[in-house]
């Protein structure tokens, strides 16, 4: 069934990745007879494939991860705590099959013709968990704090605000100094993303995290007991949207009574709890462990992705890497598939890419191509050499909390030495590694990777200068600010090429291939997402 | 006695304040912060370096250890920053699955472990000693996680036995609470109960070249009542300290094993801890488990003086 769905989605993002240029302007949605064309279609493959209707009731066990840091997605960009949380909590747009904007809380919006009054209407009659209706009220309190917490915003959003003002109950403008034609990617956000909580939870939250877990979302909170499990049930008077299910958006149903979330630390006890019937779903299982699990009679595997790409992250202030030749050199030296192979195994699992934004978003961008996966060990020496580079170490820290980055560190350390590199790699945990990335004279590389990001805005914190890694260039600076000044998307796209071809030629990171995550399901759990974010709205069991 | 048992308690003190010292600058000297565990990979140093400040965190550390020391001294071990209560009522959730999986495991070290230290012991370099020796030499090289992962595929997966993983309290149901525990336990218990098994082959070996073992035998009594009356009492004195050590080690918690079985105990909390940096909570429980220690001493010692009358403790 997953198969024909995805063979079904791409020829969708073929038709919809044409309709989005077709519709430069505002508002930027596809066409909407294309759209209804490709869930037409959709619905056909699932009368064809046999599938019987959803049934309602049952409780879903889930082998998570581990613990998320917190359940309040303005704090924390954490995936563990957002592909948790946002069972709760929904935010006023989010992105269809193909990455398009489509709204969830809103109804929709309009742009005055200035390009700097957005007027956001949002949906009548939806509810809060505690029974009480969403306002624009709520919205707006919810907003001025995610600004104050997600340094998106605060960074490419706020500069350019003038005001926030609610218009109605159910309506709010968004005024702006100058136009800012990201202005509602930005309310799609996905990581740390802009979810709607109460006003009265926000005011008692202070600058604190909040206190009650209260959204409009399809699952409601029950009780988090720590390191034991957190418990969510059906919202019985949740408003869905009457559109059919569509990516990230479109009718959410909740036919589960209750989910609960286990966090299970060890990979191999997620996989065996789910193998043995302990849970009904485990997310990011061993790829190694792949074919056992198709040939398993009670359970299925499910590709999801890409999930995010792995990726080095020279220090631009180190006295070696600061050197933009050394890090040409860097990137040139790389062959990309020997280290996909190592860390992940099998094709299934992995491709390769330029793109810093992946194809099946519409910012899939061939620019600066040419200096992606180079292997050009003699354009690297030479490179080395006109940098005058010494055989100093180069300092490399990785992590073996994830296995990914660690693997791939391991291979492409032999690559690099093979072109004149001298590498020290240092194996840190995670929450040392991500503290020490921001001491400038502690490193020259350090690992990480990039999740999916659909819109070029949601991008934008890994290229600022406090960001690890310190890529200060004005060229960069000045890039940013056109894309977000630009309204028309065909110029978006071009102003985002030219940044991506700068990433290649200014090298503030080196990217590798995107790669998948392999969950794990029982057979009995019907239509679980193959998107890079997992969610349970939409998954029923069949007795 | 009793101002034997009252000294002991006494020597908590500069034990806990050596631990408590210790463990603040050892946690706080660790880099890594609880901030940027919170934010996630992609925040920013301004955000980091916000939420640190308002954790208190980038007071100079001996204006930190001073404000936590007089709180530990006045018997509050602080508030986790991620658990969101106080350090002491986190100890207390967790104690439960922890004593539990503690007293059980000791249980199957000790039965595992006495019978076959005592079998190798009167079948000396027979088939009888050696096999259990190999066994017993293989138990204590064995990594328990190796152990628990074997385990679990033959109890779990192929037999469908017991459980993977996880935890119900026993006040819903007993019977349940043992399934879950019994995998782990094992685990636990296996290895320890290889060296219960050597100690008590060692001692019973001593125990039974001294005269009154000759004596006993010449008194014509049986076999059995020579080994087990005569023999065994005078070998439990090394035996106990073992379980002591065995007890105290997994009171402690077991890290690897609560977290492969998913056992919310206080192994969980430790580790959960040391990886999202929650200070107050790693220290908390530090001192839980060096308290735990002590107290588990001193029981084993009391213990002494009801198996051989003859120690008197001034």
């Amino acid at each position: 069934m997953s198969r024909s769905h995805q063979s079904r989605g791409m020829i969708c993002s073929l038709f919809s990745g044409r309709a989005h240029w077709a519709s430069a302007g505002h508002p930027r949605y596809p066409l909407v007879g294309l759209a209804a064309m490709c869930v037409v279609g959709l619905v056909a493959a699932l009368v064809v494939a046999g599938e019987k209707a959803p049934r309602t009731g049952g409780t879903l066990k889930i082998a998570w991860v581990g613990e998320p840091p917190t359940l309040d997605i303005h704090k924390s960009t954490t995936t563990s705590t957002r592909r948790l949380a946002w069972h709760m909590f929904e935010r006023l747009f989010t992105f269809d099959e193909q990455y398009n904007l489509i709204p969830e809380l809103a109804e929709g919006y309009e742009v005055s013709s200035d390009g700097k009054t957005y007027t956001v209407r949002l949906r009548k009659g939806v509810l809060f968990h505690n029974g009480n209706e969403l306002t624009a009220e709520d919205v707006i309190a919810s907003l001025k704090r995610w600004m104050d917490n997600d340094p998106i915003p605060k960074n490419y959003l706020i500069p350019d605000l003038e005001a926030l003002e609610a218009t109605g109950p159910h309506a709010f403008e968004i005024r702006l100094k100058q136009p800012n034609g990201a202005t509602i990617d930005f309310l799609a956000s996905i990581a740390q993303g802009p979810v709607i909580y109460p006003k009265e939870v926000i005011e008692e939250a202070g600058k604190d995290q909040i206190k009650r877990f209260i959204g409009t979302g399809p699952y409601q909170f029950v009780e988090y007991l720590p390191d034991r499990h957190i418990r969510l049930k059906r919202f019985d008077r949740y408003s869905a949207r009457s559109e059919a299910a569509n990516g990230y958006g479109g009718k959410r149903a909740a036919y589960l009574d209750e989910l609960i979330f286990y966090p299970v630390a060890d990979v191999a006890v997620r996989a065996a709890g789910v193998e043995a019937g302990d849970f009904d779903v485990a997310i990011e299982v061993s790829t190694d462990d792949y074919d056992r699990f198709a040939n398993h009679p009670l359970v299925d595997p499910v590709i999801a992705g890409p999930a995010a790409y792995v990726v080095f992250v020279p220090n631009k202030k180190s006295p070696t890497m600061g050197n933009v030749k050394i890090r040409q050199a860097l990137l040139a030296a790389i062959d990309v598939e020997p280290l996909m192979k190592v860390a992940f195994g099998d094709q299934r699992f992995y491709r390769l890419d330029c793109s810093i934004l992946m194809k099946e978003t519409a910012w899939w961008s061939q620019a600066g191509c040419e200096l992606y996966n180079q292997k050009n060990v003699q354009k690297a020496k030479q490179l080395l050499q006109e940098a005058g580079y010494d055989g100093t170490p180069i300092r490399w820290i990785t992590t073996q909390v994830y296995q990914q980055m660690y693997k791939t560190s391991v291979a492409v350390k032999s690559q690099l030495e093979a072109a004149g590199f001298k590498i020290d790699l240092q194996v840190l945990d995670w929450a040392t590694l991500s503290k020490k990335r921001y001491e400038a004279d502690f490193y020259d590389v350090f690992v990480t990777y990039f999740t999916y990001r659909p819109s070029p805005v949601l991008f934008y914190t890994v290229l600022a200068k406090t960001w690890a890694g310190f890529w200060d260039n004005p060229k960069k600076d000045e890039l940013i600010v056109q894309t977000l000044r630009a309204t028309d998307q065909k110029r978006q796209f071009e102003l985002w090429s030219q940044l991506q071809r700068l990433i290649y030629e200014d090298v503030p990171f080196v990217r590798t291939g995107d790669f998948f995550d392999l969950h794990l399901k029982r057979k009995e759990v019907k239509n679980l997402t193959n998107k890079p974010e997992v969610f349970f709205w939409n998954v029923w069991i069949e007795p | 006695m009793r101002r034997y048992i009252v000294k002991r308690l006494g020597s908590l003190i500069p034990v806990m304040l050596v631990v408590a010292t210790l463990v603040f600058f050892l946690v706080h000297l660790t880099p890594g912060d609880p901030a940027s565990v919170i934010l996630g990979p992609d925040a920013p140093q301004e955000a980091i370096a916000e939420l640190r400040a308002r954790l208190g965190l980038d007071k100079p550390l001996p204006v930190q250890f001073v404000r936590w020391f007089g709180q530990v001294v006045q018997g509050d071990l602080g508030e986790s920053i991620f658990l969101r209560r106080p350090v002491t009522q986190a100890i207390v959730e967790r104690l439960e699955p922890t004593l539990l999986l503690a007293g059980l495991a000791t249980l199957f070290a000790i039965a595992i472990g006495v019978p076959t230290g005592v079998l190798a012991a009167v079948y000396r370099n027979t088939w009888v000693d050696r096999l259990f020796m190999i066994i017993a030499t293989f138990g204590v090289s064995m990594p328990n996680f190796w152990l628990a992962l074997n385990l679990i595929f033959l109890f779990a997966l192929t037999l469908s036995l017991l459980p993977v993983s996880g935890y119900v309290p026993l006040a819903k149901d007993p019977a349940l609470t043992l399934r879950f525990l019994l995998l782990p336990a094992f685990s636990l218990g296996f290895p320890q109960s290889a060296l219960i098994a050597r100690m008590t082959r060692g001692s019973m070996l001593d125990v039974l070249s001294q005269d009154y073992v000759k004596t006993a035998r010449a008194k014509g009594l049986s076999e059995r009542v020579v080994i087990y009356k005569h023999a065994l009492k005078n070998t439990m004195i090394t035996v106990i300290t073992v379980i002591g050590i065995v007890l105290a080690i997994t009171l402690s918690g077991s890290v690897v094993i609560e977290t492969i079985f998913g056992l919310p105990g206080i192994g969980r909390l430790i580790i959960n801890s040391v990886l999202r940096r929650d200070y107050p909570v790693i220290q908390g429980t530090v001192l839980f488990v060096a308290a735990t220690y002590v107290l588990v001493n001193l029981f084993i010692d009391l213990l002494y003086v009801y198996l051989d009358p003859r120690i008197k403790y001034q």
